[in-house]
């Protein structure tokens, strides 16, 4: 079941390709390109081939190979994804934990509420929030990015990071301790765990050996998912910051139009989730003996 | 002590529903009054009164162009609740459509629906409109599209689910046996049984809309101007962040209320018709 998830999940960005090859408008900008008055099926089988041959196309607007483009911007909406998520499980997991165990308490309310409030707060609003905190109000941290590299300049590169990764690590962070939350929970109420209780461990050990570990697994797929969220959630963020990203890439790329663009900055997204759901599936094997692929 | 949790689960879930019912309530009123009368025209400029803060004459204070921001919510209440209807339309009336194919004939039928439905879940909304917008151009209707066939997934797999747990049960194949035509034993005596979770999903989805049409104008690929969106308004607001720091507060506190109250709203109803998702 796994494995077929994996296979038809590539499947979906190149059927959008297909319905958008063939609407008339696109169809009209960009006929007087090279090789666009061929069928639909024979460009799309064209940008199959390039792909498989490393080729992504030629921006239309920026004339420049696809493939130079996005490796460029991945220096910087890379990391802004990794430190973001660390943060966010750094947030997450103690404080998921921690209501699970004290369930019912002011703590757990207390956690329930927040994450509830945290969920329905815009991530580019939290980001105009933290501008204005942070960057009008204190002048600690930058307002917008500047553009440095990291072998330039590593510290203001880091500096233009700080922002963007609270904003998206805490919108993350919210969705996931109630997840962690509930895992937990769940398995508490499993008899095992009373078994392990009754014959007396303490309860350090009963939470790290016998809760977390099955928990894990619970957990492992929510944050394969969360990271999918994180990338889309990159490219808002990145255009709050002005961090130019991937996302902003492509942002750039549908207001001007420039299709290879837009289909290659898609398309390596959709290929960095498929990646991430492969890792998740690997690492079920390694937390769960039980899970086998032949 | 779980006997002692029981009431105050069901209170706490009460006060959700309460919270909840009213936030939507006053979303709605709020929508219909911005269609009907604003104080100022929604997109009226006086370069007279720029970024005017809140005053008596603008409660909420006036943006770049003048125009005044309480006009502009209002009215955006409008494209927000437009958003929500359109987009959980397109998404329950497609999931109601594939689920109950899916799990009522089953089969090859299934796993096709299935495998697509699972691909397009993984398929995160901002990428759909970044493809959709390119294709057509970006609009407040491209944004409803890419949000409503983001929400596609969720309200299949609930029918699916739902179809599956009744649909071998004695009163059905009573239906059957008696000749009942499939169209109207899943419509009649199946569909029903979904009604509530898909009530729920609804609510759900409803908060979701509006925030990602929030996200998708703030980005330049949802509601177009001079259209008044509350994500629009934060976009502009951006710009003037040092000299007007409540143009960005007023939209932002808006939409966190609005989404956290249809969040409440799902929670309490969910709490109360279905209570076996607990």
């Amino acid at each position: 079941m796994v494995f077929s998830a994996l296979l038809i999940v590539p499947g979906d960005p190149v059927q959008l390709i297909i319905g958008l090859n063939n609407d008339p408008a696109q169809y009209k900008v960009l006929s007087e390109q090279l090789g666009l008055d061929k069928p639909p099926l024979e460009r799309f089988g064209r940008w199959v081939v390039g792909l498989a041959q490393g080729d992504f196309g030629k921006s239309t607007s920026l004339s420049a190979p696809v493939k130079d483009l996005i490796l460029a911007r991945l220096p910087v909406t890379l990391p802004l994804i990794i430190a973001s998520s660390l943060l966010a499980l750094i947030i997450a997991l103690p404080a998921g934990i921690f209501a699970a165990r004290h369930k019912g308490t002011v703590f757990d309310l207390g956690t329930v509420l927040v994450t509830q409030i945290g969920l329905a707060i815009p991530s580019f609003w939290l980001g105009l929030i933290f501008i204005l905190v942070f960057a009008v109000s204190l002048r600690w941290l930058p307002a917008v990015s500047s553009s440095v590299t990291w072998t330039e300049n590593p510290i203001a590169a880091i500096r233009n990071l700080v922002l963007p990764v609270l904003t998206l690590a805490l919108g993350q962070a919210a969705g996931l301790v109630r997840m962690v939350r509930s895992s937990v929970l769940e398995v508490l109420g499993q008899d095992y765990v009373r078994t392990a209780r009754g014959k007396g461990l303490l309860e350090s050990v009963v939470i790290n050996k016998h809760v977390l570990r099955n928990a894990a697994i619970q957990i492992l797929t929510l944050l394969g998912i969360q990271l999918g969220q994180l990338l889309a959630g990159a490219i808002i963020v990145e255009s709050v910051f002005n961090l130019n990203g991937l996302g902003k890439l492509g942002l750039s790329a549908v207001r001007n139009s420039d299709f290879p663009l837009v289909q290659g900055v898609v398309f390596s997204i959709a290929v960095m989730i498929v990646l991430i759901n492969l890792i998740v599936d690997l690492l079920y094997g390694a937390l769960d003996p039980r899970i086998r692929y032949d | 002590m779980t006997k002692n949790l029981e009431p105050e689960i069901t209170r706490k879930s009460e006060a959700n529903l309460v919270f909840g019912a009213l936030v939507f309530g006053f979303l709605v009123l709020s929508a219909l009054i911005g269609l009907i009368w604003t104080p100022y025209p929604p997109n009226a400029q006086d370069f007279a009164a720029q970024l005017v803060p809140p005053s008596f004459a603008h409660p909420f204070g006036t943006d770049n162009f003048g125009r005044d921001t309480l006009s502009r919510m209002l009215r955006g209440a409008s494209t927000s609740v437009l958003v929500g209807i359109i987009s959980v339309g397109i998404g329950s009336s497609f999931g109601l459509l594939f689920g109950s194919l899916a799990g009522f004939f089953g089969g090859l039928l299934d796993d096709i629906i299935s495998r697509i439905l699972d691909a397009t879940s993984a398929f995160p909304t901002i990428l759909l409109a970044l493809l959709i917008s390119t294709a057509f151009r970006p609009s407040i209707w491209s944004a409803m599209l890419a949000v409503g066939i983001s929400s596609i997934p969720t309200f299949a797999r609930l029918t699916r689910a739902g179809v599956l747990s009744v649909k071998n049960l004695e009163y059905v194949d009573s239906a059957r046996a008696l000749g009942v035509s499939n169209a109207r034993i899943l419509w009649r005596h199946i569909l029903p049984n979904v009604a509530a979770p898909l009530l729920v999903q609804g609510t759900f989805a409803f908060g979701v809309a509006i925030l990602a049409e929030a996200a998708l104008s703030y980005l330049g690929l949802g509601t177009q101007p001079p259209q008044a969106s509350w994500g629009r308004m934060l976009f502009d607001a951006q710009t003037f962040i040092y000299n007007s720091a409540w143009a960005t507060i007023f939209p932002g506190v808006i939409i966190a209320i609005t989404v956290l109250g249809l969040n409440l709203l799902g929670d309490g109803l969910r709490d109360r018709f279905d209570p076996r998702a607990r």
